[in-house]
Order: structure tokens, then C-alpha cells, then sequence
């Protein structure tokens, strides 16, 4: 160490030029800290680096001003978590446990999650609810259908004001309307791919087979094959 | 001892910043285990005042930061299932925010071009100008280098930390700290800095 500190006045090799920075930054050892010092006080040179470091050390740490997120910031994450977790983890719930309750708490959700046992008496059940579901969409929905507003990229949600930026990672909830019968070549034809669906409530989870243009949004939002749309996560996905 | 503090509590003496790191382990396990909310917004309280400023600095933009923030701590919530063990929690985190920075900086690349400097900066006398021209020239910098000056620097990192959230070796981060101060004094001597000279 003692042959490091010989060296820094001047010196521009990688270790002496950081044995200044730590020094500075407190983060030498107490024997290196010891040396050096001692160095210091007899060294002009080494004693104009020091201040020099000192006043670049201050100017970079003050050069941008702290902030920090809101408080209030974690309960979008929250809203976030929770938008993205929902219908998939009470899809994939239902469809894949083979619990025979009808009815259990999902407290990692923090909500009630209905689970459909297999058993084949279900199945019919399950389509005739999707059914059920699509036609009281189709009567009660229709008002709400997307306004045709493309001025930005930015797709606003049938349910809430949320928007998100229209990236070819995002996801969508999207139900067809009952006359649909072919899905997945009509996700096709509307450049989605249906990743997961559909639920009990005919839901398909689908995302876009490329970044979606003004043009292509336009025309989701007009499409009388779709009955209900919707982005499952807002903001950036992951 | 943890440099990897809040930079709000930069006065205090190191030793009294040494991070709660059991209790972040315990919120980990909580989270990944028991999918806990309340444990991530223990979390996330805790760290909005640690991490915050440092991504402020990066994004500067105080919306941006808000998401890239929760970015950050979304991925925590997904991915605290992986954590080992192996490393501090807060290095695992800064690991996290470190590879959204760098997505932030990139997509930012543009941007850095088109700065224009000062043609007069020779008056620059006062503190004000110097962290003006400073805060120029760390736009000035690469990426990597760019991160490295400011774990180093604002966040109080040792190389090892840095070299533990960058995954790379000490000797590449001990490389780019020397090296991104090279441009920061070859940024500062084109943009006229008298108050650096001993530097240049």
C-alpha cells in the first residue's frame, strides 16, 4: 500500500487514481487511511488532487437535486399487481386444480377466487356462463364501446380511464361476441395471439403479434367481432 | 458496514448507515412465500427513500422516476421467489434497478447527442456553474460509465457492490470509475472548466 501512495502524485494508474477517490469518499481502511494521511501532510501535490476530488465529489453528488417517489406511488404498484394477477391466476386456478371445493379464499390475491373442480358435469356449465356472460356484455356494454379517438397511441380501457403505451409485450383481456366461433383465426386476423382462455366467462388473454399501429387500435376498437376489450396491465410490461 | 444507504443520510457516519438487511431478507420471504402485500409495502417504503433518489438521477424526470421505480419493485414482486440469499438484499435490488437504468439510458441515447454546450463557460466560478457543467458532463458519459459514477459516488459503493450489481468482475468496475473520470475531465476541460483545472 505504502509503494500505491509513492505513486499518486502524478500518477495516473487506475489504483492511485482511486486510492484518491476512496480516500475522499471515506472507504479506505484504517491502516490504508493511516498512510495516506501521513502522505498528505507532507505532499503538496497530493494535498491539490485531494481538494480537487473534493470539489468534484461535491459537484457531482449536488448536481441533481434528490426526489424521490410519492408515498401514495405504492398503491398504483399495488393497483398494478393486482390488475396483472387477477383474471390469469383465477383462470389458471380454475382450470388446473383439481379441488372439489366450490369456493376458497385467495389471500395471496387478497380476493375471493371461485374454483371449478373437473369434473365433466362442469364443462357445459362453464360454456353455457360464458355464454350467459357474453350475451349480458352484448346488452349491456354496447353503450360503452370504444370511442374512435386515435390522436395518440394510447389505448383507454373500456372499464377505467387507465391508458397504456401500445407495445407489442402488452396484454389484453378480450371477449368475442357469441356469434364467433373460430378464435383463434380471428385473433389472427386482428394480428392478436391468444395466449391463455377462454374463462368462465368466454375471456381470452391475448396479446398483439407486433407493436399495434394508431390504425390497427382503430380498428380493434370498431370491430363487431369483439364485444369487450381491455389491457390487463397498464404502463410498462415487464 | 452497507454504502448501499440512503444518500439522505450522507452526513451521517457510515457505520450508522449499516442497512436492516435480516429484516429485508424477512420481507423477501414473506413476499415470495407468502405473496404478503404488506411485506412489499414495508419494502417499498424503505427503499423509495434509498433507491429513489439514485433512479431521479438517472431518469430525471420525477414521473419517470415514479415508474421506473415501480418497475423496479414490481419485478421485485415477481421475482423474490429467485433470491438466494447469496448477496445483500439491497444489492439484489440495486441489481434490478441497475438493468432498468440501463434500459433508461439507452433508450435516452438520442437524447445525450443532441446537448448543447455553453460556448462561454469560463466564468464559472461559483458552485452553482460547477454542478451545472458536472451535471452536463455525466450526460456526457456511457452508460456503464455513467452507472458506475454514480453507485460510486452518490450511492457510496465499494467496487465490490458495484461489481456484485453490474455482474462483472471488481477490476472492470475499478476500470470504469478511472476511466469515466478520464471523460469527465476531458468533458470539463472542452466545456472550459477553470474550477476542475487541477483535474485536467
Amino acid at each position: 500500500m505504502s509503494s500505491k501512495i509513492v505513486r499518486i502524485a502524478g500518477s495516473e494508474s487506475v489504483e492511485a487514481d482511486l486510492l484518491v477517490v476512496d480516500y475522499v469518499a471515506g472507504r479506505l481502511e484504517e491502516d490504508e487511511l493511516l498512510r495516506f494521511e501521513a502522505q498528505l501532510r507532507n505532499d503538496q501535490a497530493l494535498a491539490a488532487r485531494v481538494a480537487t476530488e473534493r470539489a468534484l465529489h461535491k459537484s457531482i453528488i449536488d448536481s441533481v437535486p434528490l426526489s424521490q417517489p410519492n408515498a401514495d406511488a405504492f398503491a398504483r404498484l399495488k393497483a398494478q399487481i393486482d390488475a396483472s394477477e387477477s383474471l390469469p391466476e383465477a383462470e389458471d386456478e380454475a382450470s388446473d386444480r383439481s379441488s372439489t371445493s366450490a369456493e376458497t379464499n385467495d389471500e395471496r390475491a387478497g380476493s375471493t377466487v371461485v374454483q371449478f373442480p373437473r369434473r365433466k358435469i362442469w364443462k357445459p356449465m362453464a360454456v353455457a356462463a360464458s355464454v350467459a356472460a357474453a350475451l349480458f356484455l352484448t346488452t349491456t356494454l354496447d353503450g360503452y364501446r370504444q370511442p374512435a379517438n386515435n390522436e395518440d397511441r394510447e389505448f383507454t380501457t373500456l372499464s377505467s380511464d387507465v391508458t397504456v403505451p401500445v407495445e407489442g409485450s402488452a396484454q389484453y383481456r378480450l371477449i368475442f361476441v357469441p356469434e364467433v366461433t373460430e378464435a383463434e383465426r380471428v385473433a389472427g386476423t386482428l394480428a392478436m395471439k391468444i395466449i391463455d382462455g377462454p374463462g368462465p366467462a368466454g375471456a381470452y388473454v391475448v396479446t398483439p403479434s407486433r407493436a399495434l399501429s394508431a390504425e390497427a387500435l382503430e380498428a380493434l376498437r370498431n370491430d363487431p367481432r369483439i364485444l369487450f376489450i381491455e389491457p390487463l396491465r397498464y404502463g410498462k410490461t415487464q | 458496514m452497507d454504502a448501499l444507504a440512503s444518500p439522505m443520510a450522507e452526513k451521517k457516519p457510515i457505520e450508522n448507515r449499516t442497512l436492516p438487511d435480516e429484516r429485508d431478507r424477512g420481507l423477501i420471504a414473506r413476499i415470495a412465500v407468502d405473496r404478503d402485500m404488506d411485506a412489499l409495502e414495508q419494502l417499498y417504503q424503505s427503499y423509495r427513500e434509498r433507491l429513489g433518489p439514485f433512479l431521479f438521477r438517472i431518469v430525471r424526470d420525477e414521473a419517470a422516476n415514479e415508474e421506473t421505480f415501480n418497475d423496479v419493485m414490481m419485478t421485485v414482486w415477481q421475482k423474490a421467489g429467485q433470491y438466494q440469499g447469496g448477496s445483500k438484499v439491497s444489492t439484489w435490488i440495486y441489481a434490478i434497478a441497475y438493468r432498468q437504468c440501463l434500459k433508461s439510458l439507452r433508450g435516452k441515447r438520442h437524447e445525450k447527442n443532441t446537448v448543447e454546450l455553453p460556448e462561454d463557460l469560463t466564468a464559472n466560478s461559483d458552485g452553482a456553474e460547477n454542478r451545472e457543467l458536472v451535471t452536463r458532463a455525466l450526460t456526457g458519459l456511457s452508460e456503464d460509465h455513467r452507472m458506475a459514477i454514480e453507485l460510486s459516488y452518490f450511492v457510496g459503493c465499494t467496487y465490490r457492490e458495484i461489481a456484485d450489481i453490474a455482474g462483472c468482475p471488481e477490476s472492470t468496475i475499478k476500470t470504469r470509475v478511472f476511466h469515466a473520470r478520464q471523460k469527465l475531465k476531458q468533458i470539463l476541460s472542452e466545456m472550459g472548466s477553470e474550477s476542475f483545472e487541477e483535474l485536467l
